[in-house]
């Protein structure tokens, strides 16, 4: 089965065209599965990491959403602890109109303001939800640990 | 019909303005939508026709490099010996019969078609979804104005409806995500193709070279405003695919039949083992709740009771993903065989309980003598009594004494039941019940204080003491649903996790507290 010429043109146009802060790459033995690494917005607990992921386009692609996941370790209420995601447009709100780089745009997104009122990781949403302050101390403590370049 | 299918040729390739009525490869999916009302509506250019699609385009190309750019054929195209130019004659005939009849040759008449051919997608548009180009005549969203391929629009379909969200959404746009996504199609000026005839004829311009700068679709205007999803020119995906209703009803029909169906448990020493499938047909009745569950403690039992309910659709989830949903028909007849047999056990009871009444009023002097006679008669009474003495009783029996209540009976130990699937030994609690255990009656008064200690296990000694087995039996069980209840469940949790990220069970060793959220509770259970 060839490779739909969506998923070569979007590859090309990545890395022509990266977006701030983000890089994906394709694996050279299976085009649909690509290494994606994710600098921490400024200002946000996660500044300064380089976040590691995997994204992956499932056979259905575009009609499917791509299968994403963080590889580096992260302390963020919507991000557990074997890096899933939890992020709308990942699932039901996936519209064949996105892209791999409108997807990773919002997880950089996501990193920037975290959402503990949809939690995955739920220790971690209370935690932010009941002391903002420390948990975003956390926040730092793991990028500084897991995501420094 | 159309000029290419009169050219007699046995054409397989019709066409409307230069597109096809079929998809042409991009997707590999099965083609779940439906196909004829997709022609219908591409023959009357209210849906653009399925064109080859360009890899790429530029508008600085010339007729070679756009000609080299488009798709290749289908597989089916590809067996001729030459695609293309078979494609070509087609087009000529269509050609020769409005403008060229005479005076040109048909090399002459192939490059102008093929030119013709190629000048559709002059002001290509690039779809925003598959990404490739199409002539400017494509579909338009009819809420936001973008453009989108007839090869992707067929794609995009309601959410398929499943036994965790029994309604379907339709379907939002993809680009502005309002729902009940629709297109628009404004046809090209010109026709050609099926639906052509009688039609205004193809304006075809003169010469070829002039065509570079007024091609056949510069007088196409596209729609700007937005449309109703209802407005008769919108073609929405629930229009192509006008079985959703259906699958929909089906999809619910078969919950619904499924949180009716149990599974019935038979007890082994201190285990539960499912020994079949009840039929989801039989629909529980209220009554017999009541009847049975007033004595004592009645309403926790209730509540027990419909949670169980709840978790046995999970089972029966479980069991449809496993693939058994698809027995159903060969499920319900043996389930059926079993039912009728629990009615008439239900009957033979109601029967006995009766005449017990009506012995009690004779004399309550003998009531302790009675019950044993009574018990006797319970088992005996499957076998002989159990012939037709009334129809109507039988069809009492039948609306009011919910039989899938019956169904849960946990049946006395007696390993030798166990693995018999068999309507006949199935649920009779009395008829499997050896009689030594009436005799042994007295005995039978010691055991009634390990009731409690058990947890409901001295199913044995309950059923000589008490008339109603039944009651029994199913106090029994409700006593004690966690143990198959939690074994099935497990796997089910699992699949849970492996198909939602959102599932809790990955950080469960993280959960030091409970948070109020819906993730805390499958976390919390399974922390236990």
């Amino acid at each position: 089965m060839s490779l739909p010429k969506r998923i070569i043109k979007e590859t090309e146009r990545l890395v022509a065209d990266p977006a701030p802060g983000i890089s994906a790459a394709p694996h050279e033995d299976n085009l649909r599965y690509f290494d994606v690494s994710i600098q921490g917005p400024d200002g946000s607990p996660f500044a300064n990491g380089v976040f590691r992921l995997e994204l992956f386009l499932p056979e259905e692609y575009p009609m499917s959403p791509p299968k994403v996941r963080f590889l580096t370790k992260i302390y963020h209420p919507n991000i557990d602890k074997l890096g899933r995601i939890c992020l709308d447009i990942l699932k039901d709100k996936w519209s064949p109109a996105l892209q791999i780089r409108t997807v990773l745009l919002s997880i950089q997104a996501l990193l920037s303001s975290p959402n503990p009122d949809d939690p995955l990781a739920t220790d971690v949403a209370k935690h932010y939800k009941e002391n903002e302050k420390d948990a975003q101390r956390v926040s730092r403590e793991w990028t500084e640990k897991y995501a420094s370049a | 019909m159309g000029n290419s299918a009169s050219s007699g040729r046995g054409h397989h390739e019709e066409t409307v303005d230069l597109g096809y009525l079929t998809p042409q490869g991009i997707y590999t999916g099965t083609r779940d939508w439906n196909q004829s009302i997709v022609a219908q509506l591409i023959c009357e250019r209210k849906l653009a026709p399925f064109y080859r699609p360009l890899e790429d385009y530029d508008e600085s190309w010339d007729d070679e490099q756009i000609f080299a750019h488009r798709r290749e054929p289908l597989d089916a195209d590809a067996l001729q010996p030459e695609g293309s130019s078979s494609r070509a004659d087609s087009m000529s005939v269509a050609s020769r019969s409005s403008h060229h009849k005479r005076g040109h040759g048909t090399s002459n008449s192939r490059d102008l078609t093929r030119h013709l051919d190629i000048a559709v997608y002059r002001g290509a548009v690039e779809c925003p979804i598959c990404f490739l180009y199409y002539p400017p005549n494509i579909n338009h969203s009819r809420c936001c104005d973008q453009a989108i391929c007839t090869e992707c629009f067929v794609q995009i379909k309601r959410a398929e409806p499943d036994p965790k969200h029994l309604v379907s959404e339709p379907a939002s746009c993809p680009y502005c995500v309002q729902e009940n996504f629709g297109v628009v199609y404004t046809p090209p000026t010109w026709r050609t193709g099926l639906g052509s005839e009688g039609a205004t004829p193809p304006s075809w311009p003169e010469s070829p070279k002039q065509s570079d700068t007024s091609t056949p679709m510069s007088a196409m205007k596209r729609p700007r405003k937005s449309f109703g999803a209802d407005s008769p020119e919108v073609v929405t995906i629930d229009q192509i695919r006008p079985d959703w209703e259906a699958k929909l009803a089906a999809v619910r029909a078969a919950v619904a039949r499924r949180a009716n169906r149990r599974i019935i448990m038979r007890q082994v020493g201190d285990r539960l083992i499912p020994v079949g499938i009840s039929s989801g047909r039989v629909h529980a009745l209220p009554t017999e709740d009541g009847q049975i569950e007033g004595g004592e403690g009645g309403t926790e039992r209730g509540s027990r009771r419909s949670r169980r309910r709840q978790q046995n659709q999970d089972i029966n989830q479980l069991l449809g993903s496993m693939g058994l949903g698809g027995q159903d028909l060969e499920e319900l007849m043996v389930m059926e065989a079993l039912r009728l047999s629990l009615i008439e056990h239900e009957a033979q009871q109601r029967r006995e309980r009766e005449e017990e009444e009506r012995k009690k009023a004779q004399s309550a002097a003998e009531l302790d003598t009675n019950t044993q006679s009574q018990s006797q008669n319970l088992v005996s009474g499957t076998s002989s009594d159990s012939a037709p003495s009334s129809t109507s009783d039988t069809a009492s029996a039948l609306s009011t004494s919910a039989p899938v209540e019956t169904s849960q009976i946990v049946e006395v130990t007696d390993p030798a039941d166990v693995n018999t699937l068999t309507p006949t030994v199935a649920i009779h609690p009395l008829s499997s019940t050896p009689p030594t255990t009436e005799s042994s009656s007295p005995s039978s008064d010691g055991a009634h204080p390990s009731v409690e200690s058990d947890g409901g296990l001295s199913l044995d000694s309950a059923t000589t003491s008490q008339p109603d087995g039944s009651s029994i039996g199913l106090s029994a069980v409700a006593s004690r649903p966690e143990t198959p209840v939690s074994a099935v469940d497990a796997p089910s949790n699992y699949d849970v996790l492996l198909s939602s990220p959102e599932s809790a069970v990955s950080h469960k060793p993280l959960l030091r507290s409970r948070p109020p959220t819906p993730l805390a509770d499958s976390g919390a259970a399974s922390a236990n």
